[in-house]
């Protein structure tokens, strides 16, 4: 595999990532719901609530995660242009719309009791 | 741009270079066109299919608002009105609505980036022939009383052989599937071509944004349509061999049709939305003379759009009695997908408030889009709220919000799209006269039509309803509504005698740019696109150079003839467009035309259980196949010079080749159908535990562990036969032994496992277990016979000496498919023996 060949992979992963954890949490805390909420009332709700806050700081972990290897990209690289800059400037963008994302998701939980 | 001094070639052009060109890629005459497998042509024809469909499709809308207009009407028998809706929402969503959109980048694209043509004109001409015989027939059944009419989502239980007897819903579901099959072609030559034929430095900044949201409709066609592919699977071989997957008594639920035919649906909407989005972002720049704002965000707000629509499936699901904070999680990100689409809007509007707006068709028809769209997205955040959709869920008011989202985030953009690059594609331009008429008719009538919709629906009128009494006061909305549809009906025939007036098809000297548009498809073009291919340097190259037309005329550019003697095309790097090898495309050939018409033949002859006949067009068309494959992966020849002294190589294997690319994007749809497949086992298994069997009814373990055993090892096998390719002093009998022990092995594993799970007394019309496991072995089959004629197919090779260490993509290939197909079998046998063992 060549380097520029890795140097795109790189890049792709970046853009791809914010959105792909944004689905995976939500993915995560819509499976846990189904799988969980089928159990004794109180100890699921319990359960539920612990795996949405474990799932949401997996998740925000995960995106401060790939904005840290852009920063560390820049770094390396501050001269780049063309595709590699535009495209980490496009991850940047998707990771705050990812976190909305994530805000989104859990503030049902705020609202409605777990396991509702 | 190229430095204005020095070009890539000198001039004059050798006088017959342009005479070679043109004969190459000359288009073949009177009926040989269906031979022709270049995407001008292609394009067309697609594109005036697509419309076609539309057309038909349109008259069953009028002929049910007929039906609709008046209380207690018997113009239409209910039966025929269940036919008429079906065949209208599925034909508008399958055979008018992606088609289009797809016909549009075939045609488009490589103008657009400067390619001679996409990368797989065979695929792309199998794809479109596939798609006009498979849709003609499935429109045919129309007039036999043989359509499905389960409505165009065929919800379980009622399409199920108990409640919908008859051949239709089988059209239905092997019709659908197969044209699916031709929409994930059509997708990964976009995607190859997107990524791998711009013309060199059009880095992805300087993109044209029709090309950006082209590769994510196609990214999104990967991900999305392998579900619905495995929800069709599913429901034929219920319906076939009462394997009962949705069968509640015996542990299935028809719930899970809707999750996979959902997790599809609503993504389907944005697949039809973005690319309309995309010649929006083409034409309002050139309307205003002015660059797109906000360029970045755009694309953000395309990557995060393809995203969020597959975590929307669920509010399709509102009224299912799934739990209430479930719902909540989809509600929220139903609201969530607002932001990115809001994002696109005020780009365009801030586009159109930094320049100045020329009042053109095209401008007239986006600013409509921009109406009609906003309102359907408003409703669709109001169905989005729980409490709301459960008042309006299944009435009139959705079938208004749906209708507001997709005629005007696509029909209306679509025609936008056709008044613009009518001129890049005809000698004549569409008339602006009659346009703007055909305009004011549309969208009087679209409103006219569909908002009185949202106050029946309000009222209670339930869809899919083929009459009411007088009694329910839905006469006068629903007369106003039956006229404004005909009102539509006449902007669009008129924009049929514009067409039939004005549009004069041709390969060269069309209309040119009558818009003073920027991007490269509006370049002097012929049938074998750009005479000289630029290097670009700007996302506008023809409105900071303007002498580039001629420049590209004069052939002063790389590749101005073809070195080869034969179609070619450069291809260059995945995101900086670095020129990296010379493509040889293929010309015209029978091949495609044939395999297409022998599948689609095998796909409806199997509806008609015609098995025989349907067997024996199926190998034919898997003969021509291979035909088509065997004059592929052509021998490499020495570097060429495409100008600038810059020397490409005319062969390249690994990830270099665009073939390589093809294959990673076929395995992503299979890895995306297994996936819906691990998900529906899965959760057939929360809704029914006690239909899976208890440990002592499992298979012995030892019979998994033998089948991983021959998996790994037939991996380990076919690494072997790499390193004994043929080569100059090694002959073919090494390599020919180690794959054919590689495919013995795969098979073996397959045989194992379903032994083992017969012999354990495990059937598949017992119960959804018993169904699921052997759903897996068919999966697994699928490939394994793809994987045999695969190897068959580079033995073959190997011995005629098409296949050797340097000309091996045929290998490559295998290669990528047998280890996907090794991972597939490995997880499918954790699957169905590791997890009874685990959950019981």
């Amino acid at each position: 595999m060549s380097d520029t060949f890795k140097l795109s992979l790189g890049n792709l992963l970046q853009v791809l990532a914010p959105p792909l954890i944004w689905f995976l949490h939500l993915t995560t805390v819509y499976a846990a719901e189904a799988l969980i909420c089928i159990g004794p009332a109180g100890a699921a709700a319990t359960m539920m609530a612990w795996t949405i806050a474990l799932a949401t700081v997996a998740a925000l972990t995960a995106l401060l995660l790939t904005a840290w290897t852009l920063h560390r990209d820049n770094a390396r690289h501050p001269q780049s242009l063309g595709s590699s800059r535009f495209l980490r400037g496009v991850s940047h963008l998707l990771i705050l719309l990812s976190l909305l994302g994530i805000a989104w998701t859990i503030l049902p939980t705020v609202f409605l009791p777990t396991c509702a | 741009m190229v430095d204005a001094v020095s070009y890539p070639n000198t001039l004059p052009r050798p006088s017959e270079e342009l005479a070679q060109l043109e004969a190459i890629w000359a288009t073949p005459g009177g009926w040989r066109i269906v031979t022709d497998v270049n995407n001008t042509v292609i394009g067309l024809f697609y594109t005036a299919t697509a419309v076609l469909f539309f057309l038909l499709a349109g008259i069953l809308a009028l002929l049910m608002r007929l039906q609709l207009a008046v209380p207690s009407n018997t113009f239409l028998s209910q039966e025929a009105y269940n036919q008429i809706f079906t065949m209208h929402g599925t034909v508008m969503m399958f055979l008018f609505a992606v088609p289009v959109v797809e016909a549009m980048g075939i045609l488009l694209l490589p103008q657009m980036l400067g390619a001679r043509d996409l990368p797989f004109p065979r695929l792309g001409a199998y794809a479109f022939w596939a798609y006009l015989v498979g849709g003609l027939i499935f429109f045919g059944t129309l007039f036999f009383d043989l359509a499905p009419s389960g409505g165009w989502f065929m919800y379980p239980p009622l399409s199920s052989s108990q409640f919908s007897p008859g051949p239709g819903a089988d059209f239905w579901l092997l019709g659908i599937g197969f044209i699916e099959i031709s929409a994930i072609a059509g997708a990964i030559e976009i995607i190859v071509g997107v990524l791998r034929t711009r013309a060199p430095g059009m880095t992805l900044d300087q993109m044209p944004m029709f090309a950006w949201t082209m590769l994510i409709f196609a990214g999104m066609i990967v991900f999305a349509f392998p579900a619905v592919i495995l929800a069709t699977l599913l429901l034929e071989l219920e319906r076939a061999f009462n394997w009962p997957f949705f069968i509640a008594a015996r542990g299935g639920d028809a719930l899970l049709w809707q999750h996979l035919f959902w997790f599809f649906g609503h993504p389907e909407v944005y697949i039809i939305f973005l690319p309309a989005a995309g010649m929006v972002s083409m034409i309002v720049p050139t309307m205003c003379a002015t660059p797109l704002v906000g360029y970045r965000l755009i694309v953000v707000a395309l990557i995060a759009t393809g995203f969020f629509s597959f975590g929307l499936w669920v509010h399709h699901m509102f009224t299912t009695g799934i739990p209430a904070l479930s719902l909540s999680f989809f509600s929220a990100a139903s609201m969530a997908v607002a932001l990115p689409s809001g994002i696109q809007v005020f780009a365009w509007i801030a586009t159109i408030a930094s320049g100045r707006l020329r009042w053109t068709t095209p401008s007239l028809f986006v600013l409509g889009f921009l109406v009609i769209f906003s309102l359907g997205g408003l409703t669709g955040v109001m169905v989005a709220m729980v409490p709301f959709d459960w008042q309006a869920h299944d009435t009139y008011f959705v079938v208004a919000h749906f209708h507001y989202v997709l005629v005007g985030g696509m029909v209306f953009p679509l025609f936008a799209a056709f008044y613009y690059w009518a001129p890049a594609f005809s000698r004549l331009a569409l008339s602006e006269q009659l346009g703007k008429w055909i305009f004011l008719l549309m969208f009087a009538g679209f409103n006219v039509a569909f908002f009185p919709m949202h106050l029946t629906g309000l009222m209670g009128m339930p869809r899919r309803v083929y009459t009411y009494p007088a009694v329910m006061q839905w006469d006068v909305l629903n007369m106003i509504s039956t006229i404004g549809a005909f009102l539509l009906a006449a902007g669009i025939a008129i924009f049929l005698v514009d067409v039939v007036r004005s549009l004069r098809p041709a390969m060269s000297k069309t209309a040119g740019n009558v818009w003073g548009a920027a991007t490269l498809e509006w370049l002097p073009n012929n049938v074998y696109g750009l005479r000289s291919i630029p290097a670009v340097t700007s996302a506008y190259p023809l409105w900071h150079h303007p002498q580039l037309a001629k420049e590209i005329e004069d052939g002063r550019h790389f590749l101005p003839g073809s070195i080869t003697g034969l179609r070619e095309t450069i291809v260059t790097s995945p995101f900086d467009a670095t020129p990296q090898y010379l493509l040889r495309l293929p010309g015209p050939g029978w091949t495609p035309f044939l395999a297409a018409v022998l599948t689609a033949a095998f796909f409806m002859l199997l509806t008609v259980k015609a098995v025989v006949l349907a067997l024996i067009c199926g190998l034919l068309g898997i003969a021509m196949t291979v035909v088509w494959m065997w004059g592929s992966d052509l021998k490499p020849l020495p570097p060429v010079d495409i100008g600038a002294n810059l020397k490409l190589p005319t062969y390249a294997t690994g990830s270099l080749s665009h073939a390589w690319w093809a294959m990673i994007v076929l395995l992503l749809v299979a890895g995306s159908l297994y996936l819906s497949y691990v998900f529906s086992y899965l959760y057939l298994w929360t809704v029914s535990p006690q239909v899976w069997p208890r440990l002592s009814a499992l298979a012995p373990i030892a019979y998994p562990i033998v089948s991983a055993l021959l998996l790994v090892l037939g991996s380990a096998i076919l690494e072997i036969a790499r390193r004994v390719l043929p080569g100059r002093s090694r002959s073919s009998g090494a390599f020919v032994g180690l794959a054919g022990l590689a495919a013995a092995a795969l098979t073996g594993a397959l045989v194992i496992d379903v032994l083992a799970q017969w012999r354990a007394g495990l059937r598949p019309e017992s119960d959804a277990h018993g169904a699921m496991v052997y759903m897996a072995a068919f999966l697994q089959g699928q490939l394994t016979i793809a994987v045999l004629a695969m190897t068959g197919f580079a033995i073959a090779r190997s011995f005629a000496g098409r296949l050797d260490r340097k000309r091996r993509v045929a290998f490559d290939n295998l290669g990528l498919l047998y280890h996907y197909t090794v991972g597939q079998g490995l997880l499918g046998l954790l699957l169905v023996h590791g997890f009874p063992r685990l959950a019981g």
